[in-house]
C-alpha cells in the first residue's frame, strides 16, 4: 500500500528512470541484449524445425545426418547461429516492444529480407571456403576459373534463399509482436 | 573417439534439458510468490540458450543414433516430439517476449502485479510441455 502511495507522488521523470531500458547491456549499443538473443534464436530454431520436418517426411533426414558428421554439423549450427546473431541485431535496429513504439513495418520486412540475404551469403561462403580448403588439405586440385563460377552461383543461390527466409522470419516477427502485446495487455483486463 | 563424442553430446542434451525444465519449474513458483522481474528475464536468456544447445545436441544424436524413418513405430513418436518441441518454440516466443515488454513497462505500469498472472501461466504451460517432451524422449531412447 505504501509501495503504490509512492508510485502515485512520483515525478514522470522519476517513473521514466525507475523502467529497465537502461540498464540492459546491448549487443552493439542499440539492441537489448537479452531481447537479441531470444528472437535471433527464435528464428535460428524456426528455420531449423522447417528444415527438418520436411526432410524427416521425405524419409531423407536418415540419410543426410550421418553423412554430414557430428562435429560439423555442431559447426554449421554455431555458425548459423552467429551470423543469426549478427544479422538480427542489424534488422531490427529499434526495439520493437517499447510502450510507445510505432512498429516500422515496412522497415521491419526490408530489413528481415537483407540480413537473410547476407545470412545466406555468409553461410554459403563459409561452406564453400571449407570445402576448398578441404580438397587442399587431402592433396587435390581444382582449376580456380571454375571454383569461382560455382562460388558465385551458390553465393546467388544462398542470397535468394537467404531473402526468402529473412522475409519470412520478419513476418513472422510482426505476427508475434502483435499476439504479445494483444496477450499483456489482456491480463491487464483481468 | 566417436563413441565417446556421441556421449558429451548426449550428456549436454540431457543437461540442457535439465536446466529448462528445472527453470520453467522455478520460474513458475516465483511468478506464484511474485518474485523479482529480473529473474525472469535471465531465465528467457538462458532458455533460448539452453533450446539452441538441446536442438544442436538434439540433431546431433539423431545423426548418431540414425533417424527414425517416417510410418514406422519410433517414427510417429519422434513426430509426437517434434511437433511438441514446435509448439514449445512458438508458444515461448510469445511467452519470452510477453516476459520481456513486462520488464520493460516496469514501473510505468500501475497494473504490474496483474501481469504475474500471465508469468504464472506461461511458465506452468512452459513446464508441463517440457515434461511431456522429456516423456516423448524416454519412450524413443527406452521404449
Amino acid at each position: 500500500m505504501a509501495e503504490a502511495d509512492d508510485n502515485e507522488e512520483r515525478t514522470d521523470e522519476q517513473v521514466e528512470n525507475s523502467t529497465h531500458e537502461g540498464s540492459w547491456p546491448t549487443a552493439v549499443g542499440r539492441f537489448p541484449r537479452p531481447l537479441l538473443v531470444v528472437l535471433a534464436t527464435f528464428h535460428l530454431l524456426a528455420l531449423t524445425l522447417a528444415a527438418l520436418g520436411p526432410a524427416y517426411a521425405s524419409g531423407g533426414l536418415s540419410d543426410a545426418l550421418p553423412s554430414l558428421g557430428t562435429l560439423p554439423g555442431l559447426g554449421l549450427f554455431a555458425l548459423l547461429w552467429g551470423l543469426t546473431l549478427v544479422a538480427t541485431d542489424w534488422a531490427l535496429s529499434t526495439d520493437p516492444l517499447g510502450p510507445d513504439l510505432v512498429v516500422d513495418r515496412s522497415a521491419i520486412l526490408l530489413r528481415g529480407g537483407v540480413a537473410g540475404a547476407l545470412v545466406g551469403i555468409g553461410t554459403v561462403g563459409a561452406l564453400f571456403l571449407v570445402a576448398i580448403g578441404q580438397t587442399l588439405l587431402e592433396g587435390g586440385s581444382f582449376q580456380p576459373g571454375s571454383a569461382v563460377l560455382v562460388g558465385v552461383i551458390a553465393l546467388a543461390i544462398g542470397a535468394v534463399v537467404g531473402l526468402v527466409v529473412g522475409t519470412g522470419l520478419a513476418v513472422l516477427d510482426l505476427l508475434v509482436v502483435a499476439v504479445v502485446r494483444r496477450v499483456v495487455s489482456a491480463a491487464d483486463a483481468e | 573417439m566417436a563413441t565417446a563424442l556421441h556421449l558429451a553430446v548426449r550428456l549436454v542434451h540431457v543437461l540442457a534439458m535439465a536446466v529448462l525444465v528445472g527453470g520453467s519449474l522455478a520460474a513458475w513458483i516465483l511468478a506464484r510468490d511474485r518474485g523479482d522481474l529480473a529473474w525472469f528475464t535471465r531465465y528467457e536468456w538462458a532458455f533460448w540458450v539452453g533450446l539452441a544447445v538441446l536442438a544442436a545436441t538434439g540433431v546431433g544424436n539423431l545423426g548418431a543414433l540414425g533417424a527414425p524413418r517416417p510410418g514406422t513405430e519410433w517414427g510417429r513418436t519422434f513426430t509426437w516430439k517434434l511437433g511438441a518441441v514446435s509448439v514449445l518454440v512458438l508458444g515461448s516466443i510469445v511467452r519470452s517476449l510477453g516476459v520481456l515488454q513486462i520488464y520493460t513497462l516496469e514501473g510505468r505500469s500501475c497494473e504490474i502485479g496483474q501481469k504475474y498472472n500471465f508469468l504464472r501461466r506461461s511458465y506452468s504451460l512452459t513446464a508441463a510441455l517440457l515434461i511431456a517432451i522429456v516423456v516423448l524422449a524416454e519412450v524413443l531412447a527406452h521404449g
